[in-house]
């Protein structure tokens, strides 16, 4: 702890290190400002005597709107005799006598305004985000509801949840981490609805991050998660405000950090991973189905392949005797063993799946050609892989892209390995195995304190309402009780009027 | 103490405790019941289940003079610390000698009807290693678990169900006919098929609002298993003649063996796969009952230690034990030490608790 703490005083400067006062000399305080900022070229100053006193503002023109500055500080100062800061200026400012204070704000894009014979420096709110339209997100598409994506502006992010929950109790906590970055982070929740202990413990894991640069939501999911070692993802990413405004309706927590689309949902669980928002748009039935095929997708994505391999090294008995001649016959030509072609065929759609995120735009129809045509039949014509092998290695990588999130897809074909291992040494044993040693470590995962597996481990059969199957809106009265939401009612009985009816 | 955190609902600890009981004997338990209770063995079943629940209730009315302490925790308490201590040292074998014993009728299984060629360290140490990495968790966490995979129980169930193609009622009747004598003779070979139970002895502190509700919960986990196995074992009775089940060790096995549907053939390996995880969670629960009580008995700090150290003891009897006499000498031993353990002591400790009028300060420890 106390290393700690010398390493984050001593290494660079913060907001919150000891205030330098300003001094009434105006060429001090510029110099100070100026030579905190090692005389950067973006830095611009420029004299601006006002009531016949010598001032100056100061700027990083990078950073900060030059026609906002010139309307609502530079006109009004040389306009308006007479006439205090305060009267004349019409945007937001705020006064210190603090350097350290203004330094920061001035690399946050503020513009400062420093006079002559006075201490105080006014930091007027000069900043221009630049940003860019509102798009749908290109990995999380719907086919109905909303198409509103994230983009790398935190207020407009801010906004779009905020106009899908207008109440008081919706609550924006922010924060700054990064001693370098100093990136602006904020917690969403509902208050009084989310568990006082969830957004403590969020909190608490936020302001226990001390390192230099925040970049991406990913730092700070490591930095918080509670296993960092599982394949499987405890957070929650999104770029859809629809998700994330359901789940803090659902008692949970949402991380934004300023400059990524992507939204961290705390805590997750298993199947929150295997919800999407079309599951609410179409009919419930409907809705279910789905559900069940992205859960079976799950099991076909890990264990067909070991299923196969077990089978055509261990347990030929099992196949029903009229397909054991095809199967067979399939496997005769092939020299290697099928642990071998199975890891073969993955890692080549791996490197293809890969190859096809990487490739410009134009010349990614190459890979369809080479990976569909070259790969998938000549493959097979050498000899090289099976023609069951293949089928097998395509059922897998189709059913892993059903996941509707990337982080999920991406471990379900990385535990298709250890699976498929399991099942060359040690056949059908090996899979039970394996599948134990998954299930174990699920049931002991926790995010935030809530069980990962839920509610299947522990059982809560009210709660599989929303997860392997989809019941209507109508049924689903209570919030799932994995986030231990304060309020568990969420409806009370809106086909009341279907009753009314009946008594007429 | 028992950690705050580390409760379980009474409907987790039922299953907890099924998960437990279900375990390696389920498979040969309709043969050895019919060795000797014949066609009444599912009478003695059911006879057995009826009494377990007795052991039940005695072994809860005793937790619940010391509703916050593990046995391990309350004995020293009663004798003192000597005579305590080497009680607790004694169930901490008793819970080695049962883990080690559901290994060795795992492995004699595994090798009679999947692998014969594979090392036998190799196939132990997998089941081991991997018991260890759950038992080393709180008992929510194994809570967790066993409540999870007692889904498949209704999978073994369905199985076994399958097999009623073939049935011939004629079998059994008449009923009562290997009189009542050996049908109480039968439940006693019965009776080791539902061990688990004796878990509550540690883990009842753990049990939310456990005075009121672990009597209900493991009422209904016995229940549970009783039918389960009154139908494994009556369904033996129907499908195989009187003659035959005394040939085949393993009934379930092979009545599924028999039948081949147009999907998979061999659905035996499937039930096979489905019984290995019930083996699994028993053995993981013996484990742990070792562990914790390893921890209590020598204060460890880790939980995961003495649960490594507990695993490591199992692990070598299994290993030198080879041949059927020596295995079959080896469960007649545990079988009847384990009367015992599960209510011999229990009984004395309640008789002592209640004349000495011992019973837990709550603040006390």
């Amino acid at each position: 702890m106390k290393s700690r703490k010398k390493w984050s005083q001593h290494l660079y400067k913060t907001p919150q290190d000891r205030p330098i006062s300003a001094t009434s000399s105006l060429s001090d305080n510029v110099d100070y400002l100026q030579r905190s900022c090692f005389y950067t070229d973006d830095l611009i100053t420029r004299n601006l005597p006002y009531n016949n006193n010598k001032a100056m503002i100061l700027y990083l023109v990078s950073l900060s709107d030059v026609e906002k500055i010139q309307k609502a500080i530079v006109e009004p100062l040389l306009l308006l005799k007479n006439c205090s800061v305060e009267e004349a200026v019409p945007v937001n400012f705020k006064k210190t006598n603090n350097l350290v204070e203004a330094e920061f704000a001035l690399n946050a894009g503020q513009c400062l305004l420093v006079s002559e014979g006075s201490e105080t420096i006014y930091i007027i709110d000069t900043y221009i985000p630049v940003k860019r339209a509102i798009e749908e997100p290109g990995n999380e598409q719907v086919i109905r509801g909303s198409h509103e994506g994230f983009v790398e502006h935190m207020q407009t992010n801010l906004h779009m949840i905020r106009k899908r929950i207008n109440h008081p109790n919706f609550t924006v906590r922010q924060f700054i981490v990064g001693r370098l970055t100093n990136t602006k982070i904020s917690v969403l929740y509902i208050n009084k609805l989310a568990k006082d202990e969830l957004i403590e413990e969020i909190e608490r894991r936020i302001r226990s991050i001390s390192s230099d640069s925040i970049q991406t939501p990913g730092f700070i999911e490591e930095f918080i998660e509670d296993t960092p070692f599982s394949p499987f993802p405890q957070v929650l990413n999104t770029e859809r405000p629809d998700r994330v405004a359901a789940n803090l309706l659902d008692g949970k927590a949402a991380i934004l950090m300023e400059g990524s689309p992507t939204v961290l949902i705390a805590p997750a669980t298993f199947f929150s991973l295997y919800q999407s928002p079309d599951d609410y748009n179409t009919r419930s039935l409907v809705g279910s189905f789905f559900r069940l095929i992205r859960l079976a997708s799950f099991i076909i994505a890990i264990l067909v392949p070991a299923f196969y391999i077990s089978l055509i090294s261990f347990h030929y008995e099992v196949i029903p005797i009229d397909m054991i001649f095809s199967v067979k016959s399939g496997l005769t030509n092939v020299p290697f063993p099928p642990l071998i072609e199975a890891a073969f065929m993955q890692i080549t759609l791996e490197l293809l799946k890969e190859a096809g995120i990487r490739l410009p735009r134009p010349i990614a129809p190459t890979i369809g050609i080479v990976g569909g045509l070259v790969i998938g039949n000549a493959v097979v014509q050498a000899n090289l892989v099976s023609n069951i092998m293949i089928v097998v290695v395509a059922i897998t990588a189709i059913s892993s892209f059903v996941v509707p999130s990337n982080e999920m897809s991406t471990v379900l074909r990385i535990l298709g390995f250890p699976f498929m291992i399991a099942a060359a040494t040690f056949g059908f044993i090996g899979i039970v195995f394996a599948l134990m040693l998954l299930l174990m470590h699920l049931c002991k995962l926790e995010s935030f304190g809530s069980p990962y597996f839920a509610p299947f481990a522990p059982i809560n059969w009210k709660d599989i309402k929303d997860t392997i199957i989809r019941v209507p809106r109508w049924k689903m009265n209570t919030r799932p009780k994995d986030a231990h939401p304060s309020i568990e009612k969420n409806e009370y009985y809106s086909r009341e009027w279907k009753n009314n009816d009946k008594q007429k | 103490m028992i950690n705050k955190n580390d409760t379980i609902t009474p409907l987790q600890s039922s299953l907890l405790i099924v998960q437990s009981q279900v375990g390696v004997g389920i498979l040969s338990l309709p043969y050895s019941v019919h060795a000797i209770a014949k066609q009444d063995a599912w009478l003695s079943t059911f006879l057995a289940g009826f009494i377990v629940n007795g052991f039940i209730w005695l072994i809860i009315l005793l937790a619940k003079r010391f509703p916050s302490q593990s046995l391990f925790q309350y004995t020293p308490q009663l004798f003192g610390k000597w005579v305590g201590n080497s009680l607790s040292l004694m169930y901490i074998i008793y819970f080695i000698l049962v883990g080690s014993l559901i290994l060795t009728l795992y492995l004699n299984v595994i090798y009679k009807w999947v692998f014969d060629e594979t090392p036998i360290w190799a196939t132990l140490l997998l089941m081991v290693l991997i018991s260890i990495y759950l038992a080393k968790e709180p008992l929510r966490v194994i809570a967790r678990f066993h409540g999870f995979v007692t889904v498949l129980i209704l999978g073994l169930i369905g199985m076994v169900a399958y097999s009623y193609i073939t049935i011939d009622i004629r079998y059994i009747l008449p009923v009562g006919q290997s009189g009542i004598l050996n049908i109480f003779k039968g439940s006693k070979e019965a009776a080791i098929s539902f061990l688990g139970y004796e878990l509550l002895l540690v883990v009842f502190p753990c049990i939310l609002n456990g005075r009121k509700s672990a009597l209900k919960a493991a009422t209904y986990a016995n229940l549970f298993v009783t039918l389960l196995y009154g139908f494994v074992v009556f369904t033996s009775l129907i499908v195989f003649s009187p003659i035959e089940i005394e040939l085949v060790p393993e009934p379930i096995l092979y009545m599924l063996k028999a039948f081949s549907s147009r999907v998979v053939d061999r659905i035996d390996l499937l039930l096979l796969s489905i019984w290995m995880v019930c083996v699994t969670t028993s053995y993981v629960t013996y484990i742990y009952l070792g562990g914790k009580g390893i921890q209590t008995l020598f204060s460890l700090k880790k939980q995961s230690t003495a649960v490594i150290i507990a695993a490591f003891l199992t692990y070598w009897i299994p290993l030198f034990l080879q041949g059927e006499v020596k295995i079959a000498a080896f469960s007649k031993y545990v079988s009847n030490i384990s009367y015992i353990f599960t209510i011999g002591i229990p009984v004395l400790l309640l008789l002592i608790s209640l004349v000495f009028h011992r019973k837990s300060k709550e603040q006390s420890l």
